[in-house]
């Protein structure tokens, strides 16, 4: 075990030299690895079978089929090869997620010249692997879907770009770095004990409204920890998307999200608790203000407010 | 979150190609019943193609599975030779074909179909069937390839395109490794095919079974000479000597003689071999005839590896023949051969069953005593056969027990076996030792390659006559018959008789000279290519190496090969990766920047990105004398760039007036060059006057 944490930790000191960390990157002989795939050691197998034919039946015609062979597999390595060479690949900032949600890596991938690129596969960390291939114009974008487990920075390890075609034979590919990192989100959660702290800690202690108990302002798209009391489902039934009622009184509020609030619970529920606050508050347009350890962030609303508050959360306890 | 794999519609698409290109050849050697299992495995794979019918369940599979093999038992015995193990190949090939569903799956029927594709040439290796292979290589290779496809809806014609651009660079690889990689001899010993028909003369002779041939255009053998080609009446070409007679068919019988070397051979029959003299040297290649014995003109030896020398001055090989034969021989005319005979042999070659032919052993008899010697008594029966009246037929009537009686005394009409038979017995009759010799006689001179084809129809039966002192003496009885039989090609003599109905489509005495040539010249390059090809052995190799490399040995070849190969590889590699930014002109561009090139002669520099008017400006400003014309063209150049025509093809009088513009343009531009020059050797002149 103990040597084989060291030479993987070898391989991958020798892959940080060998292919840097970098937002865009075009594969080149430094970068691209090739080798037989097990479906090529098998078709070498074939080639053996046919070559022992033609010297067993001292058949030049089984010869030549199994040079011919041979040579298609001598030939398949260098358009494997020309398959990722000159690829140019480059990773976007993937934007924020929630815990228990998926994280959307976006590629680039952009080709110079006329060059076909096809059956290229994008796998990445736990993602389902995307296959992809530029053949018509000059980019093309991908979208990986990473599961984002936990609060946190994700961040991704290495890019495996491999490509079999066109024959199966070689696989040729690449481990690529872009330093990629997604913000995750706590995942919202929401509970009535927690609505009950809200109403104790408002001036008021009834914001939370009845329906039809104030001014009806309009709709807002639904966003993930909204309470599914608000959604109108009445639109719902008319086939329009998830949407929330909104009531004017609220924007009069102000509420303190606070870390002390959850008297009792762990750390992680209390940050999911928090985060849904902040998504119903802004929601409900009311003013919030956050209160953390060794944080805090006045009353206040608006979709900077919200990604501040929300990165704080994200972040809490973290090293960056 | 499993994907489960589909097969791409294009895969199977290809893959249903590729098959029926991979299964034509083989079908018509197969029973009926594979070939049925085959076309309707197709279909069903069809109908699933089309997303109708069914999987077949695992019960179904192993039942087809079990079906199949004791049919091919049943159909051939046994499953060790080679037709059942094809059989047994393609069968699993077409079952596999209807269970295929996973990745894995698919691959395993393409690399069936390889080596399916591959069996072909265990039965035929002629040019077109090389070709032919070349193509389903392709056909499955583009299987392989629309398995590896990701594109939405690709045509089936990319995959097979990119197939055949594979194959295409694979080809000089192939020839490099075909002319270097070194023959060794067999590993093992391996089925071969068996249940083919065996051609040629068999291993005794009946009347009837020589003019059976005659109707046989196939090529028997083809032979290539050091030298120049013999005369045709010295062409007899031995392949078997009969000795043995039971009153109908002539056999080797007890003289079945034991096959060794050349100089066992020579001990045996107490040769003097110092008188052998003028040896003509060639190379025979005969036809897979599926028979032991070789064909050669007397005195023959033969140095080639597995020619052996059998005792009555025959050459044959250990096993049968499965495939193309090449071997090379030196015969010399002047040969002695058993100048004496010892009362053991003597009795073997003056042999005749008991009972038969009475009429005949009388006749023989009598005319021995009225002829007096040996020799005349040979000559009296020639005569007879030449002036009585015998014919020569390809269709003679057919003979009861005493066969010889009946023939000379009554039908009188037959080929050469019964003439060479007949012979033979009336010599042994007189108590002359004589032998029945069967083989090929004369040939087709191919003027392309200077070479003869020896066809079926050549087969020839002689005798040999014994003579005290001068041995074994060639005697052609079919000569004194029809002496035109040894001159020209039997084809000629029984054109009249073979007429319509003839089983020589092609050798017609009536053959058109067009045809004749296409045949020849098609047998010519057909004969290059077992030449070069089919027979390219360790020998050849050799021969063809040290001719390219001057001397054979590791380090060349290594380079040889590392060289021509690396080549192929670097022009692949070229051609692969060349198409990189290679942005085009657009021919109105061109145009245009050679207005810009001869503007820049004037010390007038266009800037990148510069706009058309904005250069004319200034082209106008520095000299007024171009000025118009600079505006003109960066009027038409806009007009057809920008405004009108934007990304069509301009209209062709606008590209026409440009260009005219811009080379008057160029013109102008080229006199104010000039003019500047010679107005700044004016200034530097003006002081000196």
């Amino acid at each position: 075990m103990v040597l084989q944490n060291a030479i993987q930790r070898r391989f991958s000191a020798w892959l940080d030299r060998r292919i840097p960390r970098s937002g865009e990157i075009t594969l080149n002989q430094r970068r691209i690895f090739i080798f037989p795939s097990r479906a090529g050691v098998v078709f070498l197998l074939l080639v053996l079978g046919l070559l022992l034919g033609g010297i067993n039946y001292e058949n030049n015609m089984l010869f030549s089929f199994a040079f011919l062979l041979l040579g298609v597999f001598l030939v398949t390595i260098l358009h494997t090869y020309s398959n990722l060479s000159g690829l140019t690949i480059r990773s976007t900032a993937a934007r924020p997620t929630f815990a228990g949600d998926f994280a959307d890596f976006e590629l680039v991938l952009s080709r110079s010249g006329q060059r076909r690129y096809e059956g290229i596969r994008f796998a990445w960390a736990d993602a389902d692997p995307v296959t992809a291939d530029v053949v018509k114009g000059t980019q093309k974008r991908i979208s990986i879907f990473v599961p984002a487990p936990a609060r946190g920075v994700l961040k991704l390890g290495r890019l495996l770009v491999e490509t079999y075609y066109p024959l199966g034979l070689i696989r040729a590919w690449t481990w690529l770095d872009f330093d990629a990192k997604c913000l995750v989100y706590p995942k919202p959660e929401a509970s009535r004990a927690e609505l009950q702290s809200i109403s104790e800690a408002t001036e008021e202690g009834s914001y939370i409204q009845q329906h039809g108990s104030d001014d009806f302002a309009g709709f807002k798209d639904y966003i993930p920890g909204d309470s599914l009391k608000q959604v109108a489902w009445r639109n719902v039934a008319k086939g329009l998307p998830l949407m929330t009622k909104h009531y004017q009184s609220q924007a009069d509020h102000q509420i303190w999200i606070d870390w002390d609030q959850f008297e009792g619970e762990d750390e992680e529920t209390r940050l999911s608790r928090m985060c849904y606050l902040i998504l119903f508050a802004e929601q409900q347009a009311i003013e919030y203000g956050l209160r953390m350890p060794g944080l805090s962030f006045s009353p206040a609303m608006g979709t900077l407010h919200k990604l501040q508050t929300l990165q704080a959360l994200a972040l809490y306890g973290q090293q960056r | 979150m499993a994907v489960v794999f589909q097969i791409p519609r294009n895969c199977l698409a290809a893959l249903l190609v590729a098959q029926l290109a991979v299964l034509a050849p083989h079908l018509f050697r197969l029973p009926l019943w594979v070939s049925a299992v085959a076309i309707v495995c197709a279909l069903w794979r069809l109908l699933l193609y089309m997303g109708r019918g069914f999987y077949p369940s695992g019960v179904l599979k192993t039942l087809l599975v079990i079906i199949s093999i004791v049919a091919i038992l049943s159909e051939y015995g046994n499953l060790f030779s080679l037709e059942p193990i094809i059989a047994l190949l393609i069968t699993t090939f077409a079952l596999k074909l209807i269970e295929m569903k996973s990745r894995r799956d698919v691959l395993v029927v393409i690399y069936l179909a390889y080596f399916v594709a591959a069996t072909h040439f265990l039965f035929e290796q002629g040019i077109i069937d090389a070709l032919y292979i070349l193509l389903t290589a392709a056909l499955v290779t583009g299987a392989l390839v629309a398995l590896h496809e990701t594109e939405e809806r690709p045509a089936l014609s990319h995959a097979f395109g990119a197939s055949t651009k594979l194959i295409a660079q694979a080809i000089p690889l192939t020839v490099i490794m075909f002319i270097v990689f070194p023959r060794i001899d067999p590993l093992w010993s391996v089925p071969g095919a068996e249940s083919r028909a065996k051609t040629g003369p068999s291993d005794s002779m009946s009347p009837g079974d020589i003019s059976n041939l005659a109707g046989s255009s196939d090529l028997a053998f083809r032979v290539s000479f050091d030298g120049s080609i013999p005369p045709a009446d010295q062409l007899y070409w031995r392949g078997l000597v009969f000795s043995h007679f039971d009153g109908r068919r002539w056999s080797a019988g007890s003289n079945k003689s034991a096959e060794m070397s050349w100089t066992q051979y020579v001990r045996s029959v107490s040769m003097d071999t110092s008188k052998l003299s003028d040896a003509s040297s060639y190379t025979v290649t005969m036809e897979a005839s599926r028979q032991p014995w070789l064909y050669a003109m007397p005195l023959a030896r033969s140095d080639t590896k597995s020619v052996l020398q059998a005792g009555n001055a025959t050459l044959r090989t250990i096993y049968p023949l499965d495939q193309r034969f090449q071997y090379r021989v030196n015969s010399w005319q002047n040969y002695v051969l058993e100048p004496e005979l010892d009362g053991y042999r003597r009795g073997i070659e003056l042999q005749l069953p008991d009972g038969f032919n009475p009429d005949t052993l009388d006749f023989a008899r009598q005319k021995r005593r009225e002829a007096g010697s040996a020799a005349a008594y040979v000559q009296s029966i020639l005569r007879m056969f030449n002036r009585e009246q015998f014919a020569y037929t390809i269709r003679p009537p057919k003979l009861g027990r005493h066969s010889v009686d009946e023939f000379l005394f009554s039908t009188r009409s037959g080929f050469c076996e019964h003439y060479a038979s007949s012979f033979v017995v009336l010599m042994r009759a007189a108590g002359i030792p004589a032998r029945v010799v069967v083989g090929y006689q004369g040939g087709e001179l191919n003027p392309f390659e200077n070479y003869l084809l020896v066809h079926e129809f050549d087969a020839h039966a002689w005798a040999e006559v014994w003579f005290q002192g001068r041995g074994w003496q060639r005697v052609d009885p079919t000569a004194a018959v029809a002496p035109e039989r040894v001159e020209s090609s039997i084809n000629e003599l029984l054109a009249e008789e073979i007429g319509e109905n003839s089983a020589l489509p092609f050798f017609n005495f009536r053959e058109l000279p067009m045809l004749r040539w296409a045949r020849l010249r098609w047998d010519s390059v057909n004969y290059s290519w077992t030449k070069w090809v089919l027979n390219y052995d360790t020998e050849l190799q050799m021969q063809v190496l040290e001719e390219w490399l001057g001397q054979v040995n590791g380090w060349r070849i290594a380079l040889f090969v590392l060289l021509s190969g690396g080549a192929v590889m670097l022009l692949v590699a070229l051609s692969l990766l060349r198409q990189k930014v290679k942005h085009k002109l657009h021919v109105i561009d061109k145009c245009y920047l050679k207005h810009v090139r001869a503007a820049g002669r004037l010390g007038l520099k266009r800037s990148d990105g510069e706009g058309a008017d904005t250069f004319a400006t200034r082209v106008a400003a520095e000299y007024p004398e171009l000025a118009d014309s600079a505006k003109r063209i960066a009027h038409l150049y806009n007009s057809i760039r920008y405004n009108t025509h934007s990304g069509q093809q301009a209209p062709t009088d606008l590209q026409r007036k440009l260009r005219n513009e811009v080379r008057q343009f160029v013109r102008a531009a080229g006199m104010q060059t000039r003019k500047a020059t010679v107005n700044e050797a004016d200034h530097f002149a003006a002081p000196a006057s």
